[in-house]
């Protein structure tokens, strides 16, 4: 049975923010509402900058949905964490229990008023007829059905991102891993921000090459 | 009860803790940094540091500008739903069940306590109409805040099996903008009820003794007290002024999240607001079962304002006796307080010479 | 009177018990199955794909274009 999954690769996203844009544009997500944000940790410090595009991840035990009062979240059979905005009364509970910032509100306005929740639906949409109008205007489009994978992985121009079957993510990921720093290693990190030299033993930050 | 508050605090002390714990990064930053670009020369794409830094909440860049948006993980969020899921709501749930029990089984020992001598026909003013305003601003607003809370806490395993989905959301969405709205109106009556009510609870010696023997309660023995007893004192203080700062303030954090609070603060503020709102309900439990079940007259007294002078004598004799010689006078509507208020009832003001 | 009123209380506190505790939240949930209504399958009459098992051989050859190792030999 096919598990849905996201992995971002640390070593190779570039903080293009192409994934924001492609989910953005594909959903017609309103403004103010993100459902899949790029972070970069030590910004601009040489050799400790990585960038994550995060999401939903889809979690086995969602805290979201043991939280959601109105008992709104559901699982699909390929284990994607969906949710009927009809159900949703806009608590914030999900957005205090995700660790990912994942569930976005349209407001965050006084006396508690955020409207219906919305986030990352691995393009699944949500349980309405699949690429119905009120689907559409719900969740945005369900890419899941039409046979594509989600927007935001498909668009990713170094493939940090992957989305899909974990089978298949794990071995897309093990062949990278495997040979990476050798000579077909064309994408990521290291090539765009420098290699490290292999014959460096001593750990000091003024030896890390630049790429000449 | 003081046990429940024992482990109330112990745990919610546990959970700050634990929250403060969650909060930062094992290593301070700098050294987690530093760690990381030494990995990237001794063991080339071996980032674990950076992922230990990105564990700790750290706020990083995004190019979003939402609160948090820099911040990756923020684990917090899996103690709060521990502790909400299962220890708040399975003693809170509890205790609200025990005392539900306690006081059905304390009517079934005692019934409603009567007057033991025959009311004399003279009343005496017990509460201006902007006392009982106040009073009841508060008890009907706290009431729904009660039952709105509850439906929102317990709901999802009390209510949807039974009226499923669709109505339990309906009746959630009610529930939630109730208890939104009517939030800062209880905070204000709170606040107006504490003012006014405050003169007469100012705590006195007397007080002690009332409360060493629980008001005469267990082994029926006479107290005196005045206006207001220990007990009702204690609430005063302990409930509506303790109490109502703890939830009020906490629920305030939770309402107004256009302040742009951090999700570690939220999930606190909502672990105080559980822990305040139980008790709250515990107290207001039993200060409505003796203001409506268990003690006659009590209910008449807040309704129309006032008493008999039997009734007065019998379960606030100092307060009688300071009517009776003058030192507090009978009617306080009519002499200046708040002119023209408890006038709806006749009050026929008797023995006073 | 005073009867009905104690076993309609207690009545009332045994049914609180229900609340305690939290429910099960496990990946085994119903394949398929919403809250409230239940989601309609990419699969199956008149959608672009028949079955299930049709569905995932796309999904995962799709996936599987995501690795350019094999992409680009």
């Amino acid at each position: 049975m096919a598990r849905m999954k996201f992995i971002c690769d640390a070593e190779r996203c570039i903080e293009c923010n192409g994934c924001v844009t492609a989910c953005k544009n594909e959903h017609d997500v309103p403004w103010g509402v993100n459902r899949r944000r790029v972070v970069t940790l030590n910004d601009g410090i040489v050799g400790a900058e990585r960038s994550i595009s995060v999401a939903c991840m889809h979690c086995s035990d969602a805290p979201c949905q043991a939280v959601c009062p109105v008992n709104c979240f559901y699982k699909t059979e390929d284990g994607v964490v969906l949710h009927d905005k009809d159900l949703c009364i806009g608590c914030g509970y999900c957005f205090y229990a995700c660790p990912f910032g994942a569930p976005q509100f349209p407001q965050a306005g006084a006396f508690g008023l955020r409207g219906k929740m919305d986030k990352c639906t691995f393009c699944a949409g949500g349980p309405e007829k699949d690429g119905s109008k009120a689907e559409i205007e719900k969740y945005g489009r369900n890419r899941l059905s039409e046979g594509k994978l989600p927007a935001c992985a498909e668009m990713c121009s170094t493939k940090a991102l992957l989305a899909g079957d974990g089978d298949v993510l794990s071995d897309i990921y093990r062949e990278r891993v495997m040979r990476r720093g050798r000579g077909g290693d064309l994408w990521g990190h290291a090539t765009a921000y420098g290699r490290p030299d292999t014959k460096a033993t001593a750990p000091a930050v003024q030896s890390i090459p630049q790429k000449s | 009860m003081k046990h429940l508050i024992a482990c109330l605090s112990a745990l919610l002390l546990a959970c700050a803790v634990n929250a403060q714990q969650s909060s930062g990064p094992a290593l301070p930053k700098d050294e987690l940094i530093k760690q990381q670009q030494q990995r990237v020369v001794t063991q080339p794409y071996n980032n674990a540091p950076f992922w230990k830094e990105a564990r700790g909440a750290v706020e990083g860049y995004a190019s979003i500008p939402a609160p948090e948006a820099g911040v990756l993980i923020q684990d917090g969020g899996q103690n709060w739903r521990a502790l909400r899921n299962g220890t708040f709501s399975i003693i809170g749930g509890w205790a609200l069940v025990a005392m539900m029990l306690l006081i059905g089984g304390f009517y079934a020992w005692k019934g409603t306590i009567q007057l033991h001598e025959a009311p004399t026909g003279r009343l005496i003013e017990r509460f201006t109409l902007l006392e009982r305003m106040a009073h009841w601003a508060t008890a009907i607003s706290f009431s729904v805040l009660a039952i709105s809370g509850l439906i929102l806490a317990f709901g999802k395993a009390l209510l949807i099996p039974v009226i499923s989905f669709t109505l339990f959301s309906w009746l959630a969405i009610i529930a939630k903008n109730l208890h939104n709205f009517l939030g800062p109106l209880f905070i204000i009556s709170c606040i107006v009820t504490f003012c006014v009510f405050l003169r007469d609870n100012w705590p006195k010696a007397v007080d002690f003794k009332w409360l060493v023997s629980f008001g005469g309660l267990i082994n029926g023995k006479h107290v005196p007290s005045e206006k207001f007893n220990a007990g009702e004192k204690l609430w005063f203080w302990g409930g509506l002024m303790l109490l109502g700062i703890v939830v009020g303030a906490s629920g305030l954090v939770l309402n107004f999240p256009n302040f742009g609070q951090t999700r570690a603060t939220m999930q606190l503020a909502n672990l105080v607001h559980l822990t305040g709102a139980v008790m709250f309900m515990l107290g207001a439990m039993g200060h409505i079962y003796m203001g409506t079940l268990g003690m006659a007259g009590a209910l008449d007294a807040m309704k129309t304002g006032v008493v008999d002078e039997a009734w007065a004598k019998e379960h606030h004799e100092l307060w009688y006796d300071d009517v009776k010689s003058g030192k507090v006078p009978a009617n306080r509507s009519e002499n200046g307080g708040n002119a023209g208020a408890g006038t709806q009832q006749p009050v026929a003001v008797g023995g006073n010479n | 009177m005073k009867k009905l009123l104690i076993s309609l209380v207690s009545l009332a506190a045994l049914a609180t018990f229900a609340g305690c505790g939290e429910q099960p939240q496990t990946i085994t949930a119903k394949p398929g199955t919403s809250a409230a209504k239940p989601d309609d399958l990419p699969y199956g009459e008149g959608k672009l794909y028949a079955d299930r098992n049709a569905w995932q051989l796309q999904l995962r050859a799709r996936a599987d274009t995501q690795n350019e190792y094999k992409r680009f030999n």
